[in-house]
C-alpha cells in the first residue's frame, strides 16, 4: 500500500517536472557558411514562452531585429510507457554577413516564461558572396565569376558585354527525404548602367522544369547590388519544391535570353545564359506507422474548439490546423472524432500560406462540425496527427487537448429534423428529411445485343467518295467527247467502220459503201476530211502513221477494187463483196490496233 | 434463312425482355439483390440500354451502393443524354455522397467546339453525319453534272456541318474514360505503391477521369484538377465495357482518416 502512494506520488512528481521542465534555449543559422551579402536566417528555439530577445553585435554581422518571425508547436512523445508533452517556440531574425572570415555569434539572452538564459555562441564561415556557399549551386561561370571575383570596390577591368546578366540557380540540400522541402533560388543579375539597356526575350518566366516535385508559386523580389564595383539588379526567385517520388529527381536546366544595347539606338546584342540542372537524390521515408498523414516537415499541430458552451441542435465548431513548411496536398485530414451524443461532419478543408522561421508555408485547416444531439456534456477526445520530422529523421505525433462541451437542452427538445446526408440514424432524437428516387422503367422497349462496329462505317464513308469518282470520270470522258473532236471521231472510227461494213451486203451499190466504210475509218482515225479521200490520199496518211506495207497493200487493194467496181462499170459478185468486206474489217482491226499501240508508246 | 434469323433475334429479344420484367419484379419486392443480379446478367449478355442501366442504378441505390449507383446512371446518361429520369436520379445520388464531387468537365476544346452535342446521342450524331457526308458528295457530284448556283457553298457548308457532326461522334465514341470510387474510402497517392505518399482521399460515389492504367493502378482527376494514383480495384470504370462493380474491395493500405 504505502509503496504503491511512494509510485504515484513519483509519478505525480516526475510529470510536474516535465511540465516544469527546465528554460533552455538555442540558436541555429540555417547555414554554417554563409557568402558576403547573401542573406540568411538566425534561429533562436525555446521550450517556452519567449518574452523578450536581446541580440548581441557581433562584428561583420547585421541582425535585423524588426519583425522576426515566431511560431509554436506543441507535440506528445511517448517513451518507456509515459507521454511527455513538448512546447517549442522559435523566433527567427534575418541576417546578412559584412566580411569575409569566421564570425561568433556570442550567446544570446533570451527571457524564457520569467526566466533568463541564454543560447550557445554560434560559429559562422563567411567567404566571398562571388563563391557561395549553397550547398548544391549552379551558375553560368563565365558571366556570375567574371562579374564576382573580386570584392567589393572600385571597377577592376574593363565590362565586356559577358558581365552584364548572370544567372544562378541554388538549393538548399540535394539529399532528402519524400516529402522533405527544398528551397530554390533561382538568381537573374542584370547589370545597372546609365544608357545600358537589357531586355529580356525569354527565360525570366520560363523557370526551370521541376516535374516530379509538388512546387509553390513562385516568389520574385528584385534587389539591387553591387558586384565587382558595378550596380546590378538581381531578381531573386523563391520557390519551395516537395519531392513526390523517390530515387534521382532533377531540377531542370535554367535558359535566358535577352538584348542588350548601349543608347537609345546603339547596336543590338543578343544575350543568352544557361545553368545546368541540379541533381536531387530523394530517400523513401522509414516504415511508417498506422497513423501516419502523410505530411513531412518540421510542424505544428494545434485543436481549437470555438465554442464549449451551445444549445442542443446548434453546432459548434473544431478546428484543427496544421503549420508548417510541407505539400499542403499530402496532409490528409485527422481522424473525425467521434463524440457519443453529437453529428460530427466531414472536415472543411482551408489552406493560407503563411511565413515560418525556415521560410515560405502553408497552414491548412480542417474544420468539424459538431452538432450536439442530446444535452449534458460531450466529451471530444484528443486529437492525434502523426507526421514525419527530416530534420530529427523521425516520426513525431502531435496530439490536442481533450475538449469538454457543454449542451443546454432546446426549448423545443424532442424531435429534430435536420436535412443531411450520411448522418447517423439516431431513433426517436432524428428524424432524416430526405427524398426518395424515380421509379425503374417498367417497359424497357426493344432489348437486343448491342451491335459491334463492323464494315459499316467504312462502306458509308467509301460508298459515296465511290460513286463521286466514277462519275467525275464518266464527266470527264464526256467533256473530251464534247470537246475533242479527234478524241471523238477517233474513238468511235473503229465501231462506226464495222457498222458501215455490216450494211454493205445489203447496199444497191456495196462497192461504194465498202469505200465509203474504209475511208470513212480512215479520215476518223486521221481527223480529216472524209469527202473526197482517194486511195492515194489514203495510202499517204497510212505511211504517215508509219503502217507497214502489207497493211497498207490491203487497203489499196480494198480501194483499188472499190473504185475499178465504182468508175470501171463491173459490179462485183456476193462473193467478192463478202471476201472484201471481210478483209476490210481485218485492216480495221490491225490499223486501229496498231495506232491504239503507237498512242501507248 | 433470313427468316431463322429473325426468329433467332425475335426470341432472344424476348429472352431478354423476360428477364428486364423479372428483374423488375424483384425490385419491386424488394428484393435488390436478385434484381442487380438480372440487370448485370443482361449487360454482360452485351444488352447496353439506358433503360437496362438505369434501373440496375436504382437498385444498386436501394441496396446501399452509392459507387456502383452513380456509375449505371453515368452509364445511362453517356447512351441517352436526354434521360431526365437518370439525371435527377444521379443528381439525387451525388447528393448523398460525402464529397458530393462535381463531375469531371470534358477538355477545353470539347466544351467551346461541341456545346451543342451534348443532348444527343452517340447513334444521332453518327447518321447525321453519315447524311451529311454523303450529301458533301451529293452536291458535288452535281457540281459535276450541271454547274448550278450556290452548290460550291452548299458542299462547303455541308463540309461544315458534317465535320462537327463526325467530331461530335468521334467525341461520343471515344469519352473520356470515367471512373466512380466504389470503396468508402480510396487513398490517391502520388504513385503506384502503397507506400506512396498520401494525396487525398476519395469517397464513394466520387467520379473522376482516367488518363492512365497500369500493374492494377488508375491515375485519376477531379474536377478540381487535383491528381493522384488509385488501385483500380476501388473503382467502378463507366466504361464501355460494361463491367459490375469489383466484389471484393482491397485497397492496400488503409486511409489515414
Amino acid at each position: 500500500m504505502v509503496v504503491g502512494r511512494i509510485t504515484i506520488a513519483g509519478a505525480v512528481m516526475l510529470a510536474v517536472a516535465q511540465a516544469w521542465a527546465e528554460p533552455t534555449a538555442k540558436a541555429f543559422v540555417d547555414r554554417q557558411t554563409v557568402g558576403v551579402g547573401v542573406p540568411f536566417a538566425l534561429r533562436i528555439e525555446t521550450n517556452g514562452d519567449i518574452d523578450q530577445v536581446k541580440l548581441p553585435e557581433a562584428p561583420g554581422l547585421e541582425i535585423d531585429p524588426r519583425s522576426p518571425s515566431r511560431s509554436r508547436r506543441e507535440q506528445w512523445q511517448f517513451g518507456g510507457g509515459r507521454r511527455t508533452r513538448i512546447v517549442t517556440v522559435e523566433a527567427g531574425y534575418r541576417c546578412v554577413a559584412r566580411q569575409e572570415g569566421r564570425i561568433t555569434i556570442p550567446p544570446i539572452e533570451v527571457t524564457v516564461a520569467g526566466t533568463v538564459v541564454h543560447t550557445q555562441p554560434v560559429l559562422l564561415n563567411v567567404i566571398g558572396s562571388g563563391r557561395g556557399p549553397s550547398p548544391a549551386r549552379t551558375t553560368n561561370t563565365r558571366q556570375a565569376q567574371a562579374v564576382r571575383n573580386a570584392p567589393d570596390g572600385a571597377p577592376q577591368r574593363q565590362l565586356t558585354w559577358d558581365d552584364t546578366v548572370f544567372l544562378e540557380s541554388e538549393v538548399d540540400k540535394q539529399e532528402v527525404y519524400q516529402g522533405e522541402p527544398i528551397a530554390l533560388t533561382l538568381r537573374l543579375g542584370e547589370l545597372r548602367l546609365r544608357g545600358l539597356s537589357i531586355k529580356t526575350v525569354r527565360g525570366a518566366e520560363n523557370l526551370p522544369s521541376t516535374e516530379g516535385f509538388y512546387a509553390t508559386s513562385p516568389v520574385k523580389e528584385a534587389v539591387a547590388t553591387q558586384y565587382n564595383g558595378y550596380p546590378y539588379e538581381v531578381t531573386v526567385i523563391q520557390q519551395t519544391l516537395y519531392p513526390m517520388a523517390t530515387g534521382a529527381l532533377q531540377v531542370g536546366a535554367w535558359h535566358w535570353e535577352g538584348v542588350g544595347s548601349e543608347g537609345v539606338f546603339g547596336p543590338q546584342h543578343a544575350l543568352s545564359e544557361d545553368v545546368p540542372p541540379i541533381d536531387i537524390t530523394v530517400k523513401p521515408l522509414p516504415p511508417r506507422p498506422a497513423d501516419f498523414s502523410g505530411a513531412v516537415g518540421r510542424l505544428s499541430f494545434r485543436a481549437e474548439l470555438l465554442s464549449d458552451r451551445v444549445i442542443q441542435g446548434v453546432p459548434t465548431t473544431l478546428v484543427v490546423s496544421i503549420r508548417g513548411r510541407t505539400n499542403p496536398d499530402a496532409i490528409a485530414a485527422p481522424k473525425t472524432p467521434e463524440i457519443d451524443g453529437a453529428f460530427v461532419s466531414d472536415p472543411d478543408k482551408q489552406m493560407i500560406e503563411v511565413d515560418t522561421p525556415e521560410g515560405p508555408g502553408v497552414e491548412k485547416s480542417f474544420s468539424y462540425t459538431i452538432t450536439p444531439l442530446e444535452a449534458g456534456e460531450l466529451h471530444i477526445l484528443p486529437i492525434s496527427f502523426c507526421y514525419f520530422d527530416p530534420v530529427e529523421e523521425t516520426y513525431k505525433t502531435a496530439s490536442s487537448q481533450a475538449f469538454v462541451i457543454q449542451v443546454t437542452p432546446s426549448v423545443d427538445s424532442g424531435t429534430r429534423v435536420l436535412v443531411t446526408a450520411g448522418m447517423p440514424s439516431t431513433p426517436g432524437a432524428v428524424a432524416v428529411l430526405g427524398e426518395d428516387i424515380l421509379p425503374p422503367c417498367a417497359a424497357p422497349g426493344d432489348l437486343r445485343r448491342a451491335r459491334t462496329a463492323g464494315a459499316s462505317t467504312p462502306a458509308v464513308l467509301a460508298t459515296p467518295v465511290i460513286a463521286y469518282c466514277g462519275l467525275a470520270l464518266f464527266m470527264r470522258r464526256r467533256r473530251r467527247f464534247e470537246r475533242d473532236i479527234a478524241f471523238a471521231r477517233d474513238h468511235r472510227a473503229k465501231a462506226i467502220g464495222h457498222k458501215r461494213l455490216r450494211g454493205v451486203a445489203r447496199a444497191d451499190a456495196p462497192a461504194q459503201e465498202l469505200y465509203k466504210a474504209v475511208t470513212g475509218f480512215i479520215a476518223d482515225k486521221f481527223n480529216v476530211a472524209p469527202g473526197g479521200m482517194t486511195s492515194s490520199d489514203a495510202e499517204r496518211l497510212l505511211v504517215e502513221a508509219g503502217a507497214d506495207s502489207n497493211l497498207i497493200e490491203g487497203f489499196r487493194r480494198i480501194l483499188r477494187a472499190c473504185e475499178r467496181a465504182q468508175y470501171g462499170g463491173t459490179q462485183l459478185s456476193e462473193d467478192e463483196v463478202g471476201a472484201l468486206t471481210s478483209a476490210a474489217g481485218n485492216v480495221i482491226d490491225t490499223l486501229d490496233a496498231l495506232l491504239k499501240k503507237g498512242r501507248g508508246r | 434463312m433470313s427468316g431463322l434469323v429473325c426468329i433467332v433475334l425475335l426470341l432472344g429479344s424476348n429472352v431478354y425482355t423476360d428477364t428486364f420484367e423479372r428483374a423488375v419484379q424483384a425490385y419491386e419486392a424488394d428484393d435488390y439483390g436478385t434484381a442487380i443480379q438480372l440487370y448485370e446478367q443482361l449487360v454482360a449478355e452485351g444488352v447496353e440500354d439506358p433503360a437496362v442501366f438505369y434501373n440496375s442504378g436504382n437498385a444498386y441505390y436501394r441496396n446501399g451502393d452509392i459507387g456502383a449507383a452513380i456509375a449505371n446512371y453515368e452509364r445511362a446518361l453517356q447512351l441517352a443524354p436526354r434521360f431526365e429520369n437518370a439525371r435527377e436520379n444521379l443528381d439525387k445520388a451525388v447528393r448523398d455522397t460525402q464529397q458530393r464531387l462535381s463531375k469531371p468537365l470534358p477538355s477545353v476544346w470539347e466544351q467551346s467546339l461541341l456545346f451543342w452535342h451534348y443532348g444527343m446521342k452517340r447513334s444521332t450524331t453518327y447518321r447525321i453525319a453519315a447524311v451529311l457526308w454523303c450529301l458533301f458528295w451529293g452536291v458535288l457530284a452535281l457540281r459535276q453534272w450541271r454547274p448550278l448556283r450556290y452548290t460550291r457553298r452548299a458542299a462547303l457548308l455541308l463540309a461544315v456541318l458534317g465535320g462537327a457532326f463526325a467530331a461530335s461522334a468521334w467525341a461520343k465514341a471515344h469519352p473520356v474514360t470515367l471512373a466512380v470510387a466504389h470503396a468508402e474510402s480510396v487513398p490517391v497517392r502520388y504513385g503506384t505503391h502503397d507506400d506512396e505518399t498520401l494525396r487525398f482521399e476519395l469517397r464513394a460515389g466520387d467520379r473522376v477521369t482516367v488518363d492512365r492504367r497500369q500493374g492494377g493502378w488508375a491515375r485519376v482527376t477531379t474536377v478540381d484538377g487535383e491528381r493522384g494514383w488509385v488501385h483500380e480495384d476501388a473503382m467502378m470504370f463507366v466504361g464501355p465495357p460494361y463491367l459490375p462493380p469489383p466484389s471484393a474491395v482491397d485497397v492496400g493500405e488503409e486511409a489515414v482518416e
